[in-house]
């Protein structure tokens, strides 16, 4: 009896372990790049998410959005990814990169608060291949017309 | 291109083409001696033919052709043809070890070696649960830890530990639970109809449809509905071990395809699932003998020991999957996890209240017989 107490605890001390996530995200005043689209004159500043720890966590957990701030999520291949707002607590735009082209835009996506399970956060898409995302607050593509079609820039700070 | 009328064909088209492959396969069973012999159709009054199994691979061809012919469309979006290949050679593996099984009985540990390759199978293709809500209203990572396996084109095929881990409990569960379940005539088949139909509904419920599983889902009831038209009371061919696993391991996968709903398919599978805890507990705890061993006492059959006909069994687990899948359509987050534990505590009453009932029932048998 004792002997599986003591097998179940480790177990479970390692399940604890496994699960724990990782660091404290990052804030914007580590934002190296900076990013144009289409026809602005001005860029803003960007952290990039371009491993998967980063671009799993996204934008979670980081308290706000700075307007002119974003967050690039980059691949290394293009096909269809779903993105949800977990942890995600302002609205935001979407905008959909494929080869640093715009090639879909979803406005508004908002934050949804009182989710208990992981499968009723809504899914957010594009309805073709992408390889790169740009998250920003919402209002921006409004704000800079940003279109499908228009270019994206990235560029060092 | 996904409207109504295209999954209507498809529904239609998927069910008269398993109907088609059980009809075939009952005769390849009965010509090459795949039947139970224990179990004769009692409604044939002039002969006692034996009952023909491999039911299974009529469901496991129509979703191959299926899942080939729509290729192109089902890889649009989210799914990969990496995806669809893992899907069918795992099932391919299913069903190998099942007519093995169906012919020459297999002990419980060669058995679960085929559930574990096609499990690994399709965990290699890419498939996998990688985030689990946990109870404080926040999320587990299961993606921490992870080893590179190999490299092919300078690419990493990981095995993440507790993603893995998670993905084969759930999918052993799902397999388990159904493969016990297949008892009685028309059950998991049936269940299986109402889980994909359900899945294919919760697959458009988002702004963002999933159209490549709502197909998927679509398939796999019409290939168990195909089937079902054979196998609903009075049946005239049985699933066999390597169906009755397929059909649970359909369930699990597409449970993870459509955006990761366990608590749905918990809520499908609930009474299957609490009937089956409540069967170890009592083999193992109560009457100290091992989980494995055969006997009379998963619901359905405790049900038919009291008195009530098959047919009404197998309506009233149909309702109940019903009841609690619907549920997963009308509610979200906190609601469904309420329902969810109504289930759970009222079929485990049930269940014990049976249990004691047909204590009682074996005390006066015992009685009367001196």
């Amino acid at each position: 009896m004792k002997n599986i107490l003591t097998k179940v605890s480790l177990l479970l001390v390692l399940f604890l372990i496994g699960c724990t996530q990782s660091a404290e995200p990052d804030s914007f005043s580590e934002a190296l790049y900076t990013i144009t689209v289409g026809t602005m004159n001005s860029s803003i500043d960007v952290y990039i998410a371009d491993e998967d720890s980063e671009r799993q966590k996204g934008l979670g957990g980081i308290d706000e959005l700075p307007e002119n701030t974003g967050m690039y999520f980059i691949y290394n291949s293009a096909r269809v990814r779903e993105y949800w707002m977990l942890d995600v607590e302002y609205p935001i735009d979407i905008i959909w990169l494929h080869n640093n082209k715009v090639v879909y835009l979803t406005k508004s996506a908002q934050p949804e608060a009182n989710i208990t399970l992981l499968e009723d956060y809504q899914r957010y898409s594009s309805p073709v291949p992408i390889n790169a995302v740009l998250e920003v607050p919402e209002g921006f593509i409004e704000q800079y017309d940003i279109i499908e079609g228009n270019v994206l820039t990235l560029t060092e700070k | 291109m996904e409207n109504s009328i295209w999954y209507l064909s498809i529904f239609l088209g998927a069910t008269l083409v398993a109907y088609i492959s059980t009809w075939l396969m009952m005769k390849v069973a009965i010509r090459f001696g795949f039947v139970d012999e224990a179990a004769s159709a009692p409604h044939r009054k002039q002969q006692s033919k034996a009952m023909p199994l491999l039911g299974g691979v009529a469901i496991f061809i129509t979703i191959t052709i299926f899942l080939l012919w729509l290729a192109p469309n089902l890889t649009q979006g989210y799914l990969l043809p990496k995806h669809l290949w893992g899907i069918i050679l795992a099932a391919a593996v299913l069903m190998i070890g099942g007519i093995i099984d169906d012919r020459w009985s297999l002990t419980p540990y060669v058995q679960i070696l085929f559930p574990l390759l096609a499990i690994a199978i399709v965990i290699s293709s890419g498939i996998g649960i990688e985030y689990i809500s946990n109870p404080f209203g926040d999320v587990w990572g299961l993606d921490q830890w992870r080893w590179d396996v190999f490299f092919i084109n300078d690419i990493p095929y990981q095995f993440i530990i507790w993603a893995d881990v998670f993905t084969i409990l759930w999918l052993l569960g799902t397999m388990y639970t159904t493969k016990l379940l297949d008892g009685l005539d028309g059950l998991v088949p049936g269940i299986t109809v109402i889980g994909g139909i359900i899945i294919f509904f919760l697959s458009h419920s988002q702004d963002v449809a999933q159209p490549e599983t709502a197909t998927l889902a679509l398939v796999v009831a019409a290939a168990a509905l195909g089937f079902l038209i054979w196998n609903f009371i009075p049946a005239k061919i049985y699933l066999g071990e390597g169906g009755s696993l397929l059909s649970g391991f359909l369930l699990g996968v597409l449970a993870i395809l459509s955006g990761g709903k366990i608590a749905t398919a918990l809520l499908i599978l609930g009474l299957p699932i609490i009937d089956l805890i409540w069967v170890i507990i009592r083999r193992s705890l109560i009457e100290k003998r091992s989980p494995f061993s055969g006997d009379a006492l998963h619901l359905h059959f405790q049900l038919q020991k009291l008195g009530w006909s098959k047919r009404s069994v197998v309506l009233l687990f149909y309702a109940i999957t019903i009841i609690f899948g619907a549920s997963t359509l009308l509610f979200t987050g906190k609601a469904k996890i309420i329902v969810l534990i109504i289930l759970a505590v009222a079929s485990f009453i049930a269940i014990a209240w049976l249990y004691t009932l047909s204590r009682k029932q074996a005390l006066a048998d015992e009685k009367y017989s001196h």
